[in-house]
């Protein structure tokens, strides 16, 4: 007998996938999706869909590098078989490094609270910023590269001009975990805002060396924001 | 040994920043000129770490597999930054440059230069003060010496300096008869032309003339001091550059 439930298989599928009908509403979108829908607007979407909508009914596959905060895609996929409903899937980039045993030694329990303060008190001593820091005093210790971390820092804060405003806010990402070693963990988010533009020259560098922590980096002229897995 | 000293905003904020981090284990790298203060940096913020000197790689790759705190001079000098690994350690390294290699960048947390003793004028007179009572102590000087800063050496940080206030001290205690013994060694050891009388005037004349024409600022005055026609001070004066 022929299994027909394929329903199940695309609710959990890693890649977004959203049914759009024609008065532009959402009328099926899975679990992958709804992360998604938290970082880019619907109506963004559609207009996607039919940007990319194949000139007769069927489906079209395009390549393009699509970014939306900490999900980054290679293609999509859009189909339709009728006036009434078009369909977008998103292909989710993957990022397949894992720490090899040696690489995890340098990671040791940390309080990252105290990590990060002291990392404002160090520059606070050579450049002239105003810092507004809001932390979560909850977060528990968890494994951190002391020395990675305060050169990621380092170079972060180089990258913000002298004199600028600084918002930094560090707190528990809810609901979202990313596996690492097979070990299912937790995320804090670590976000560094400005209103001045910042020099992004040094961000393929931060963004190097963040992939080595297993941190997701993400940055543009007036943040930067780090998804740092609670190892 | 000297006490460590720190007067300096400059000075103040890298031992700070040391301070604050030494319950981490980071990795830090001073760069700075030699004789600049690097390495008493180092030895203050990690006392009880070994020191080790870039040159022998082979020793610094020991020390690190039994020491997680360590303090390596010439860092420059290491001939292969790959084989490093600083995870899990406190290392304070002292370099005269951050060398090119991509790799130095990786293994510090934190990379701090420390202009040198001329950009950092307050602690070159806590230094200055320092040297002067070793060496008043060392010449057997008794009498109060004030040296300004600025008559000091400092092209070549502590180690200048250190010269240039032994030469000031030296100087302020002697007398004429110092300076013709002095002169009496330099002539037995460098007299041999056959006018050497018009090679070493200058070692009487220049001096004189020079000090004079600053102490009296004028060349008719001077000449009356010196007792000599003016047109000959002037073109002595004109001889000598002055």
């Amino acid at each position: 007998m022929a299994y027909s439930d394929y329903k199940f298989f695309l609710e959990n599928d890693n890649n977004p996938f959203i049914l759009f009908n024609a008065e532009k509403r959402i009328v099926y979108l899975n679990t992958a999706a709804e992360f998604l829908l938290g970082r880019v607007s619907k109506y963004d979407l559609y207009a996607m869909c039919i940007e990319h909508a194949p000139k007769a009914y069927g489906s079209k596959m395009t390549y393009l590098n699509l970014r939306y905060d900490d999900l980054s895609f290679y293609g999509i996929t859009v189909g339709y078989q009728d006036d009434e409903y078009i369909g977008i899937r998103l292909y989710q980039s993957v990022k397949n490094r894992q720490p090899t045993a040696k690489e995890l030694t340098k990671f040791i329990d940390t309080d990252i609270n105290t990590l990060l303060e002291t990392s404002i008190s160090l520059v606070a001593m050579q450049e002239q910023f105003d810092i507004k820091l809001m932390i979560d005093m909850d977060i528990p210790e968890f494994k951190i590269s002391q020395n990675d971390f305060f050169k990621i820092m380092r170079k972060c804060f180089n990258s913000f001009h002298s004199g600028s405003k600084l918002n930094i806010s560090l707190k528990l990402r809810v609901g979202e975990t990313i596996y690492v070693k097979n070990k299912r963990c937790k995320l804090v988010k670590l976000e560094i805002k400005t209103q001045n533009e910042r020099d992004c020259s040094e961000d393929q560098e931060l963004e190097r060396l963040c992939e080595n922590n297993f941190i997701d980096y993400l940055a543009d002229e007036k943040k930067i924001r780090l998804l740092i897995p609670m190892l | 040994m000297i006490k460590f000293i720190a007067e300096s905003t400059q000075l103040v904020n890298i031992v700070k920043s040391l301070q604050l981090t030494k319950k981490f284990f980071v990795s830090s790298l001073i760069v700075g000129e030699a004789y600049s203060g690097k390495k008493s940096v180092a030895r203050h913020v990690l006392p009880d770490a070994p020191l080790v000197d870039g040159e022998n790689l082979n020793n610094i790759l020991d020390v690190l597999q039994r020491h997680d705190e360590v303090i390596i001079n010439n860092f420059h000098k290491i001939a292969n930054f790959s084989l490093l690994n600083f995870d899990n350690k406190r290392i304070i390294a002292t370099a005269l440059y951050q060398p090119k290699d991509p790799k130095v960048d990786e293994l510090f947390g934190y990379i701090y230069t420390l202009p040198p003793l001329r950009e950092r004028l307050d602690d070159a007179q806590a230094l200055a003060n320092i040297f002067i009572q070793k060496a008043k102590q060392t010449l057997s000087l008794s009498h109060e010496v004030f040296i300004n800063i600025k008559d000091l050496d400092l092209n070549e940080n502590s180690k200048s300096l250190e010269k240039s206030i032994y030469k000031k001290l030296v100087f302020s205690d002697i007398d004429q008869k110092d300076i013709e013994e002095i002169m009496y060694d330099f002539f037995l050891e460098h007299l041999e032309g056959n006018d050497d009388y018009k090679k070493y005037l200058p070692l009487f004349e220049k001096p004189l003339i020079e000090a004079g024409l600053k102490k009296y600022k004028s060349q008719l005055k001077l000449a009356g001091i010196l007792g000599i026609n003016r047109n000959t001070l002037r073109k002595k004066a004109n001889e000598y550059g002055l």
